[in-house]
């Protein structure tokens, strides 16, 4: 009884209200992307959770303007992130060309990554609460074009 | 005139010939051009198979001709090819056509060899799967011209000792690398040079010391080399591996839990599979991943497998009373 009632205690704290339920989006290859809130009133940053990816598969993780069907996403805050530096987008790559070892952000075992991503009321000269912006992952610059890979989180900015 | 004609035109009759065995039926035959008059800065040998030993794999080297029916004595260190229709990093395909670059100078375990005065070839034997079996061993002879190009300066053939978590590997020799399993890698080379590694496919990774699988099934190699002095000569080759699935863990071997009290337990595994609890006494209550204790009780821990990735968990954890 006891241990029903911390349960319910428990899921009545952790659950969500409606500006901060989680959302998730799924690639093709089973790997998961989740973010705990996708409504903002305000700049911040948002912990992205990456589980089942490809850990072949090298990936980037960015804050972008959605594209049109079958394009990259792009514009993204920050760019591609070849330095591995700053929070607007990362590099995951367990298996980097020498030069991305140590600026790439290997995966965990499992294909698990977590990470924070800048959210910003612009991206460049795009208003995202004008148009259509996104958590984003890619292929990264080693698969240029590899569109199979790509997931979008839609965020909304009051 | 004529008869420099008739003699090239011979030279090249033979050096095209199709290479069937005379004693034995079944073994493998090849055919290749060009194998004579060879340029030793380097020549490429183009040939194929015809019935290669089905299931086996078979390496090429460029050799020291052998005495008699033994064994060549000194081969070349680098230039040789696997050649397996299993397929996997490092080898060629028995099947279609096959090329290796032969040179005028060999080194082989430290020796260094003129094949353009000394007689040298192509030896093929079974691979290392078949070490004893001389069944496919033959060797077909090749020449190269003399004087066409500078001799190459004779270099000391170097000596790299690769160990993973402090085992030496054997060139060529499949090890078994399980997924997530960091394997510790320290190169050495006798001549002191920097030994260079990386992973040949996107399978593995190689950092900072460490090789990583990052599959649970297929092939990865590990390939190292160095760079000539004016002493030694330059060094490489590869380490295959066998990829296996990993092995799931928790973080969690046995609990001590006051009695009426409730514990939190491990969600995840070591791979970020849920992980689901079953008690085997009334002792212990479950849900979700919290457990209340009444009494002794030993929970079984379980979490399921990923194909080509990593085995299932399930796992006891004997639960006691403060």
């Amino acid at each position: 009884m006891a241990l029903r009632l911390l349960i319910a205690i428990a899921m009545v704290l952790i659950s969500p209200s409606a500006a901060h339920a989680t959302s998730s989006g799924t690639g093709a290859n089973g790997a998961k992307l989740t973010i705990s809130q996708f409504q903002f009133t305000k700049e911040m940053k948002v912990k992205v959770i990456g589980k089942s990816f490809d850990e072949t598969i090298g990936i980037y993780l960015a804050y972008c303007v959605v594209p049109k069907k079958g394009a990259a996403p792009s514009p993204c805050g920050g760019g591609v992130n070849k330095a591995g530096i700053g929070e607007a987008s990362h590099w995951i790559s367990s298996n980097p060309p020498p030069y991305g070892v140590g600026l790439a952000v290997p995966f965990l075992p499992g294909g698990r990554f977590a990470e924070k991503v800048a959210i910003t009321r612009k991206i460049g000269k795009f208003d995202c609460r004008k148009v259509k912006c996104a958590i984003t992952v890619r292929s990264d610059h080693l698969h240029e074009g590899d569109r199979s890979h790509d997931i979008y989180i839609p965020i909304t900015i009051k | 005139m004529k008869t420099r004609s008739i003699i090239t035109a011979v030279a090249i009759a033979i050096s095209s010939l199709a290479f069937t065995p005379q004693a034995q039926a079944e073994t493998f035959g090849w055919s290749s051009a060009p194998l004579t008059n060879l340029d030793p800065a380097g020549a490429k040998i183009n040939g194929g198979f015809t019935k290669f030993p089905t299931g086996k794999g078979m390496y090429i080297q460029q050799c020291v001709e052998p005495v008699g029916n033994a064994r060549p004595v000194t081969c070349s260190d680098t230039i040789q090819l696997w050649v397996t229709a299993a397929g996997g990093p490092g080898t060629t395909s028995p099947t279609g056509g096959i090329s290796l670059t032969v040179a005028g100078n060999i080194t082989g375990k430290g020796v260094t060899v003129d094949c353009t005065k000394a007689k040298c070839g192509l030896f093929f034997r079974l691979d290392h799967d078949s070490p004893m079996d001389t069944s496919e061993d033959k060797f077909f002879p090749i020449t190269f011209k003399e004087g066409s190009s500078a001799p190459a300066p004779v270099l000391a053939a170097d000596e790299i000792t690769v160990t993973l978590n402090g085992n030496t590997l054997v060139r060529n020799v499949p090890s078994n690398l399980a997924y997530r399993a960091e394997k510790k890698i320290i190169a050495v080379a006798k001549s002191g040079a920097t030994v260079t590694l990386t992973s040949l496919t996107p399978d593995c990774s190689y950092a900072n010391g460490i090789f990583t699988a990052l599959k649970g099934a297929g092939q990865c190699a590990l390939a190292y080399s160095t760079t000539a002095s004016a002493t030694t000569a330059a060094a490489s080759g590869n380490f295959p591996f066998i990829l296996t699935p990993g092995v799931q863990k928790i973080s969690l071997k046995s609990l001590v839990v006051a009695k009426g009290k409730t514990k939190a337990l491990p969600v995840e595994s070591n791979f970020g599979e849920a992980i689901s609890y079953k008690s085997n006494s009334k002792n212990c209550r479950v849900e979700l991943s919290l457990v209340e204790v009444k009494g002794p009780c030993t929970l079984t821990a379980s979490a399921p497998a990923k194909a080509g990735m990593w085995d299932a968990l399930s796992k006891r954890i004997p639960v006691k009373n403060k």
